[in-house]
């Protein structure tokens, strides 16, 4: 075998070394150990939490909240319909330049 | 002295005649001297005047007749884009009246547009008889100008209108559900389902009102110089007004209704949610 082709072999040799070392380090740390004898369901865990919850005759976004989205978007809408009042004057009371004959 | 001196004085003396003539011909033909060249001169001159002044008073005519229309124009191309815009921006109005309302408001920005350009050109051209008919082409469209602005006003009113009407049903549902709630709890629900029957009310009203004010004044066509149309297509501009003022209040006073009920739902703390503390243990 000729110097060229025994570089080349180990070359290959330790590449494909370091790729089954990478292998199983990456496979160690991917996969976390599961300790016998715990369960993993989360209905099965003990928890305390605070939960909001819409009585059933309120209908959906029923709350304080949007109450006052909707009175703050009328209040913007209402400040528009007067703009638009005044427009609708201000055409109806339109006077042309007057022209040179 | 000899003639031939004579002679000389006096062909300087009419030299000095015609020089002071050019120079100052209204003393030449206050004067009245008697000399044919001294008259010649003047007369050319004052022709001279006379053109020059007549140009001037043509050029400031066109300028001031260009001017005007200019003004008039582009006030009109400025309203009308406004309009446009204000046109697209609508979301209660059917598709087709939409439709014909822009069609109409870009037809009239198209026709300004050419009659600028025309009378632009006419300007430059110092043609003032075909200026004349541009300025009395910009008189005769202002009526259509007159009833397009309003017109589109009164329905991007109207559409505002439907808007809010909607916003407030929304609110009336949520109002209805909370005072229910609160009188289900026990409470005094009196003062809020008075302020609420009335919120209704006008908001009911507010919806007939801006419909009709937006359904009359959209099939208001051009009167085409016809003074029984004006004066049909001005009263039933006005109706539609008058009916979006009454809108305009219906709204005011439900607005009022609705601070009222929020004021009241919020003396007897019914809240939207209720919040509770769950402990589950599920195996």
């Amino acid at each position: 075998m000729s110097k060229t082709g025994k570089i080349i072999l180990w070359v290959v040799v330790a590449v494909i070394v370091i790729s089954g070392i990478w292998w199983w380090i990456a496979s160690s740390y991917s996969t976390p150990a599961i300790p016998s004898g715990t369960n993993n369901n989360p209905a099965a865990v003990n928890e305390s939490s605070t939960v909001t919850s819409t009585p059933a005759s309120y209908p959906q976004g029923d709350s304080d909240q949007s109450i006052n989205q909707d009175m703050t978007s009328l209040n913007a809408q209402m400040t528009g319909l007067s703009s638009d009042n005044a427009s609708v004057t201000q055409s109806m009371n339109d006077q042309p330049v007057p022209q040179a004959e | 002295m000899n003639n031939k001196y004579l002679t000389t004085i006096a062909s300087a003396g009419a030299a000095i005649v015609v020089l002071a003539s050019a120079a100052f011909p209204a003393l030449a033909l206050t004067a009245g001297i008697d000399a044919s060249a001294s008259a010649s001169v003047t007369a050319g001159v004052v022709r001279a005047r006379v053109n020059a002044s007549a140009s001037t008073t043509v050029d400031a005519r066109i300028t001031l007749i260009t001017g005007k229309a200019d003004q008039e124009i582009t006030r009109r191309i400025d309203a009308l884009n406004a309009l446009s815009a204000r046109v697209n921006g609508m979301v209660k109005l059917s598709a087709t009246d939409k439709s014909n309302l822009s069609s109409l408001i870009q037809t009239q920005i198209t026709a300004m547009n050419v009659l600028q350009t025309q009378i632009s050109t006419d300007a430059t051209a110092n043609n003032t008889s075909t200026l004349k008919a541009d300025v009395k082409s910009i008189t005769a469209s202002y009526r259509i100008f007159a009833l397009i602005l309003p017109q589109g006003a009164i329905e991007a009113m109207s559409d505002r209108a439907l808007t809010i009407v909607g916003t407030m049903n929304d609110l009336g549902t949520k109002f209805s559900a909370r005072v229910q709630a609160a009188q289900t709890a026990g409470n005094n629900v009196t003062a809020a389902t008075t302020a609420l029957a009335d919120f209704n009310t006008k908001v009911s009203d507010a919806n007939t009102q801006a419909t009709a004010a937006a359904s009359e004044v959209a099939s208001l066509a051009p009167d085409n110089g016809n003074a029984t149309v004006m004066a049909s297509n001005t009263a039933t501009l006005k109706d539609a007004r008058s009916k979006l003022q009454a809108v305009q209040q219906d709204f005011v006073t439900a607005r009022v209704d609705a601070t009222t009920i929020v004021k009241t739902l919020a003396t007897f703390k019914v809240a939207a949610s209720a919040t509770t503390n769950a402990s589950t243990s599920v195996q």
